[in-house]
Formats: structure tokens, sequence, C-alpha cells
């Protein structure tokens, strides 16, 4: 069956938390375990959603899950998976929740391992741009220009560059299922999390998620950022399965950086050549994707 | 009228609790008088339960006190969660709104008198009114804080913020301060502040970072972790405007190594982290040992062990950081004992690291690093780096040449004739690996000798008073043993404080010569298993008469507690 928002499940798995108003991570949580079900075991490092999912008395999850240390969610969900192997359990998720700074910066050695292992497991990070739990620290995910507590005037550690390509790490790990996806496109988002729990082998899902707390943006913003952050282009949907990448959507043109960039504070110190820049970068990586959409799927 | 009093601001996460608190703080010292805040608050970055606990004093402080002579909640949602840490006493005042329902059983039981005062009602009648700040005036009026300090204060804060919100805010402080008139008493401050003399507004963890800069630091490499991430935020623009560098790494492994590269390219470095972060240094600290790499690692220690109480404060690190290092690795450990001393403390410690060639942790917690403290000027101190390197093309150049002292010249890379390898390896005085017997054994007495052998001078720890007890301490349960023994003193009762700052090296002669005529002995900290306690007893002759007082966080240790000690004692 192909999960559509018409037939989601009603019931919740998270649900209850004390997450900010408009938080993006926990649509995230909370939309795969709609799709994955109650037989999901769920591993989340200390960050934002485990520190929301848990005040007592208010038990978020519905689900059985650990919280790992921040550097492990990728080797507890593997350890996880070995149990779940040696039990000869086939009708359970093994699912990890990880935050930007979680995976692409302290947690990668630890993902990497356990995609180079083919563990079967379900890697989702929700991506905020930033270490938000701990007070909107600047993280390995952060955008060009964005202003955090580590970088008040705007994060430019160089010229404009794009992010840290999380699919395409996975996918040069050879993984068979490796997408991004966002909060904004909620039906493509389904539908990948349902993929991914088809897979026997890792899969990881790469999610743009909004933080109205450490972006400066209004809480109500959060699913028009997430539309409007692939229809500018910023945020490809691109899924890469059995080999070959594809495009989810490949829009002719991009809508301009400006508006979208206007609606968080965050980029409150961008000067109008830093945004042309921005979009020039933009364009370059839109070429390179494409190349790779060529590449891969002609081999 | 009292030297002191005491205020806790409380409620849900956005109620207003902690801009509250800062601004009571700021007024005070705008007023002439000393202060000191603490937070407490839930793991989550909003939304949970907040405290702005609140000491106004006329006299230097460094410990809250045992109890709030003032209360006020802006709401009592997620009270029960930090009630005990609210100790109220019958004569304490808890001003509550109505319109939040009744006092929970969890502050009812303290027997405190309740006044009835309509915050959210008052502020509503003021357009863009909040009930902070009517909270706010009543307190300042009922406490005998001039209503004009707190106005100053506001105008400066909310300059930017445009007339209609600070004409909002005064009025509310206004109408607050009016509503007070109708309410029961409570302690009032002294009307005379102690003296005008220049005063500062930190908190341990920003005293921290000026420490380092003082200290030359010019390089900081560090991951954000919840209660040290202000230590690098403070750092970050002031290492900018002073020719300095922080690179903000990917994890803990990464932020320790790349001190060590800073540290050997031959730039005074330091990383900061909490617990969960030491943890995974260790590792890179015992190279920093082994190849005699100076460097400093501030933990600003938070209930543990793994995720623990990010929030709230443990003197639970005591161990790893003495003894976390496998191999035989002595360094050093320095122990601030309060906020203030956070900048004296990681200062020498910069000091320390690069004159001795060896990490050196700091072990401050979040009690201090998070605590805000309005204090007199501290007194400046030359401590600064000073590494000893060797002349250039110096013939048959040895890096872990024995010497005297025990520390040998390292050379900056890049200086002629100096070329070494720097190494994790067990190495002979020329830095080759060996593992010959007479090598491994020479190398260990060079490292554990120059630690010996240094004059660490009187800051090895703070001695007060005199008599036949003494009260061993350590970091931030020092503020409460100060202020038990000065209360003690005042009642006849005589003690001697020893407050160990340098926890590594030991240094037991000092020790033996402080202990000189005392009987009993009293230790203080705040960690379930006695960490301090065995510390001691492993490593210090202590008297026969030894009794403990120890408690894990997050609650912190009060005077009184020390002071019902010293007096069953007497």
């Amino acid at each position: 069956m192909t999960i559509s928002l018409k037939n989601l499940s009603a019931e919740e798995y998270f649900l209850g938390h004390k997450a900010c108003g408009g938080c993006g991570g926990s649509l995230v949580v909370r939309w795969t375990l709609k799709v994955l079900g109650e037989r999901s075991y769920v591993v989340m490092p200390a960050g934002c959603m485990s520190a929301v999912g848990f005040i007592y008395p208010q038990m978020a999850l519905g689900v059985n899950a650990m919280i790992s240390p921040f550097a492990a969610t990728g080797a507890v969900l593997s350890g996880i998976a070995a149990a779940v192997r040696a039990k000869g359990l086939r009708d359970v998720h093994v699912v990890g929740f990880a935050g930007d700074g979680g995976t692409a910066d302290i947690g990668l050695q630890s993902l990497s391992g356990a995609f180079d292992r083919k563990e079967r497991i379900i890697y989702i990070c929700y991506d905020n741009e930033a270490y938000m739990n701990t007070g909107i620290q600047r993280s390995g995910a952060t955008p060009w220009g964005a202003r955090t507590t580590t970088s008040p005037g705007g994060f430019r550690p160089s010229s404009p560059a794009p992010k840290k390509d999380l699919v395409r790490i996975a996918a040069a790990h050879g993984v068979p299922f490796a997408a991004t996806a966002s909060v904004g496109y909620p039906t493509d988002f389904l539908r990948k999390v349902e993929i991914a729990g088809s897979i026997d082998g890792p899969s990881f899902l790469h999610v743009y998620a909004p933080c109205p707390t450490g972006w400066a943006c209004e809480s109500d913003a959060t699913i028009r950022l997430g539309k409007s952050v692939v229809d500018t282009g910023l945020w490809p949907l691109v899924e890469w399965r059995d080999g070959a990448a594809r495009l989810n959507r490949d829009p002719e043109a991009f809508v301009p950086l400006a508006d979208y960039l206007a609606m968080q504070g965050r980029f409150k110190t961008l000067r109008p050549e830093e945004i042309s820049a921005m979009e020039r970068v933009r364009d370059g990586a839109w070429k390179s994707l494409r190349a790779w959409v060529r590449e891969s799927s002609a081999g | 009228m009292s030297y002191s009093i005491s205020v806790a601001l409380t409620g849900s996460g956005g109620a207003g609790a902690m801009t509250a608190g800062q601004i009571l703080l700021d007024s005070a010292a705008q007023a002439g008088f000393y202060g000191l805040m603490t937070r407490s608050m839930g793991p989550q970055i909003r939304g949970g339960e907040a405290a702005a606990l609140v000491r106004i004093s006329s006299v230097p402080i460094s410990s809250l006190d045992d109890h709030y002579d003032l209360l006020v909640p802006f709401d009592w949602g997620n009270i029960n969660r930090f009630s005990a840490e609210l100790p109220l006493s019958s004569s304490s005042l808890i001003l509550a709104d109505p319109e939040q329902g009744d006092v929970p059983p969890s502050i009812a039981g303290y027997g405190a008198r309740v006044a009835a005062l309509p915050l959210k009602a008052l502020a509503g009648a003021i357009p863009g009114g909040r009930a902070n700040m009517v909270g706010l005036g009543a307190v300042a009026t009922l406490i005998g804080l001039p209503i004009a300090s707190v106005i100053a204060v506001l105008t400066k804060q909310l300059a930017r913020k445009g007339e209609e919100v600070l004409a909002a805010s005064t009025a509310c402080l206004e109408a607050g301060a009016q509503a007070a008139a109708g309410l029961p008493s409570v302690t009032k401050l002294p009307s005379q502040p102690h003296g005008e003399a220049l005063r500062w507004n930190i908190s341990g963890n920003e005293a921290a970072g000026l420490g380092a800069l003082r200290g030359g630091i010019k390089f900081v490499a560090a991951y954000p972790i919840t209660p040290a991430t202000e230590v690098l935020e403070w750092l970050a623009p002031a290492l900018e405007k002073t020719g300095g560098a922080l690179v903000q790494a990917e994890d803990e492994l990464a932020s320790i190594n790349m001190v060590i590269g800073g540290s050997f390219a031959g730039l005074p470095s330091l990383t900061a982290t909490s617990g969960p972060g030491l943890s995974l240094m260790t590792e890179s600290i015992g190279l920093a040992v082994a190849s005699e790499t100076p460097l400093v690692v501030i933990d600003v220690m938070r209930g543990g062990p793994s995720t623990g109480i990010p929030t709230k404060s443990e003197q639970s690190d005591l161990n790893i950081a003495v003894y976390g290092l496998h191999g035989d690795a002595p360094h050093v450990v320095v122990a601030p004992n309060s906020a203030t001393d956070c900048l004296f403390a990681t200062q020498w410690s910069v000091h320390l690291a690069e004159a001795l060639q060896t990490p050196a942790i700091v072990l401050s917690d979040q009690a201090m690093g998070q605590s805000r403290v309005v204090i007199d000027k501290p007194a400046e101190n030359g401590f600064v780096a000073q590494r000893l390197v060797p002349e250039a093309d110096a013939p048959g150049y040895q890096r872990y040449a024995l010497t005297n002292s025990g520390v040998s010249p390292m050379a900056i890379p890049g200086m002629a004739g100096n070329n070494y390898v720097a190494d994790g390896l067990e190495h002979n005085e020329r830095g080759t690996p060996s593992s010959q017997a007479s090598d491994h054994l020479a190398q260990l007495d060079k490292r554990a000798g120059k630690l010996d052998a240094f004059d660490y001078g009187e800051h090895w720890a703070d001695i007060e008073g005199d008599g036949e007890i003494a009260v061993i301490t350590w970091g931030s349960v020092t503020g409460p043993v100060r202020e038990a023994i000065g209360r003690a003193r005042a009642k006849g009762i005589k003690a001697k404080m020893i407050s160990l700052r340098l926890i590594l090296p030991t240094r037991p002669a000092q020790m033996q010569e402080a202990l000189k005529g005392v009987k009993k002995v009293l230790v203080v900290e705040q960690s379930h298993s006695q960490q301090f306690h065995k510390f001691l007893r492993g490593h210090y002759d202590l008297p026969g008469d030894v009794l403990v007082v120890s408690r894990p966080g997050p609650l912190p240790i009060r005077p009184a507690e020390i002071e019902t000690r010293l007096a069953a004692w007497k």
C-alpha cells in the first residue's frame, strides 16, 4: 500500500512533547513513526528530540527508544540491528533520528560504520541547520551566511559554498537508499519513509526541518519555508536508490532567494551581493547534481 | 534588616523569570549592592521550568542563602519539579497571583506567608504590559531597592526597543510598586550599600574566558555543550579582537586534537567542555601528557553520569579529571572556588600548562559557571603563558632532555636545527620511540618530577580562619563553607577553611602545615560517592576525627547545614 496523507495512520507515536511551536524536527519524528508503526525500535542521541520527548510526566514517544551518546547513533542502531538479526525478527524497523550536528559532525564516523556494514537500519537526519538544543551553535550543516551564537555576525568561513552533501556521502558508501526530503513536501517525505522501511539494508533520509527558535522566523512559517527552500533550489529533492540517482523535482527555473532568506532573522546580515553569490553557488551545485543524476542512471 | 536578601522568581519558560531576575541583579548593582544570581532550568532549550535565584547583599557573597525571603511565581506550572530547590521559612513571603490558582502543596508545605498579588491582571491593564515587570516592581519596593535603579537599568536595556516598550515596562514596575504598599513586609536591604567602587557584573564562564585571554590563550577549539557553551560564546568575539581564533569543531575528539595541534605549532591553546566531552577527550589528554604538549581543558561540571542533568551542578567529575587517563599520566588539575575565581584559576592554569608543558584541567561547575555575580573588580595577577623554547640551531637538540626542573625546551616547528617528533609512544630524550625500561622510567620520572618540583606558591589552597576544626572543601561549595564559618565565628565557634585550588599535583607538605593543631576535620563536597573525601584519604593524612557532608547535585549545599555541624562539634 502506498502511504499518502489520506490513508496515513491516525495512531500517534510522538505526541505531547515539549518542542517549540513550529518545530520541524518533531514533525519528522511524528510522521516517520506513523509510517513505520509501533514495531519500531528508536535511537536518538542527546539533542532536541530526546530533550523534548521524555520530560516527566509526558512520555511523548509511543515506542521504545534508547538515548545514545551524541557520537553514537549509528553504532547503537548497529547493535540493535545485530540483536534483531540474532532473534530472527523481520517485522521491526530499527530507526534513528539525529539532528544535523549529531549526523554531519560528531555522528558521521559511527554512521559511516553502520553504512559500511550494510546494517538493516533507517537513519533520519532532521536538519535544523545548527545545534539548537544547546542554544543555536553553528554545526557542519549550518548554511553559509546564517547567524548562530557561535557565528554572531553570520557564518562566513570562506566565500559562499554549498552545505555538506550528506546524501552523496551516504551514496558513496553504496547504501541501497538515500534521499533528501523536506517537511514542506510531506507526500514526498512519507513515500521515502515507506521505501526506507522496505529496504533490506541501510537507508538514509536527510530532511529539512525548520527551527523557529533558532532561525528567528515565525512559528507558522515552517511549512512555507519547507516548500520555499525546495522551490529556491537550496534544497533539491533527490533520491538515490540501488545505484542510480534521480531528482524528484527538477524545476527549470528557481524562485529567487531573497524572499526565503527574508523570512528568517538568521540571514539578516546578508548583503545583496552575497545573496547573488549564493545564487551562483546554488546554480553550480545543481549543475553537479544533474551531472550525478545523468551519470549514475546512464551507468 | 539583614546584610542580604534572597528572591526566587519562577515560572514556565517564556514567563520572563530569567529576564526579571537579571534586571533585579543589575538594578541591585546599579544601587551599589553586591549580588549573585543562579539559574535553575530544565534540560530543554525552551518551554520548561525556569527559576532565577537572586541574592542581593551589602557585602561580597559567593553562596546562596539558606532560604528565600521572597518567592514570586509567575505561574505554578512545573513548580513541583524544583520546589526542593526553593526552601522557604515561616518568615518568607510568597507573592501569589490568585489567577494562577492555589499555592501547590509542595510549596505550601514550607509554611511561608502568602500574599495575593494579581500580577496578570495588573499587567493586563497596561497596554503591552508584562506580569514579570509588575512582579519586579513589587519585589524592588518590598526589599527597599530604589525603583529609580530599576528604571535606570531598564532604560539602558530597552533603549533599542523604543519608547513604547520602555513606557509599558515602566508603567508595570510602578503598578507593582504601588501594589506592594499594601503587602506584608519582608526583610529590607540596608539603606546604605557598601561603597561605590567599580564593580563587575560577570558570570563564571565569562570570567574563565577572560582568564584564558589574560593568560595568553590564542587558539580555542571547542564543541557546544551545556553548561560550558558560554565560555566559547564569550571567547569567540574576544579572540577575534585580540588576534586569536576560535574554531568550532565537529566533536570533542576534534576539539582536543585541534588544541594539541595548535599548541604543538606554538600557540597557547584551550578547549572547554563538560563531563561527556571530557570523557571523549581523555585519550588525547594522555597524548598531551606523553608528548609534553601544553594545553588547558575547562570542564564545567554538570550532573552525571552520561547525559545526566546538563543544566544543573554537581562536583562529580573529580575522579575522571584526576584518575581518568590511562597509564601513569601526571597532569595539572585546578579548581576555581567561585565565579570570581574562574578568572584567576583559568589564568593560572594557562601559566601552569605552558610553564610545565603539560595538560591542565580546570574543574569549574554549572553553579559558578552559569552564576552571574556582582563583585569588586578582581585584583590583577601577572600569570601568563611562558613556554621554554630552545635557541635556534642549538647543537644536539633533545626535545625530551632530562633537566633539573624536568622541563625541557620545546621547539616550535620551523626553528632551524630543532626538528623533533612529538609522540605518544614512549621515547628517549631525543624523542625517538623506545620500549626500553630505562627510557620509560626516566621519562616517567621526568614528567612526574617537573610537576612536583614546581613552586605553586600560596595558590594551592585558600586558607582562612583558625581553630581546631578545619573544613576542607573545593570548588563552588567553598561559597557556603566560607559563609558558614563566618557565621559560626560570630557565635564564638572557631574553624579554619582549607579550600583546595590545586587538586593535582597534590601538596602533602603544605597540607600538613595547614592542618597543624587541627583536631577535627569536616569535608564538604557535592558528590554521591564522596569523591573528594576519598581523594583526600588517598593523598593526605587527615587528623583522626573526620566527618563528611556529601550530597549529589543538583541541590546546593546551604551554609546552615555546615554551620549546624560546626555548632554540634563545639
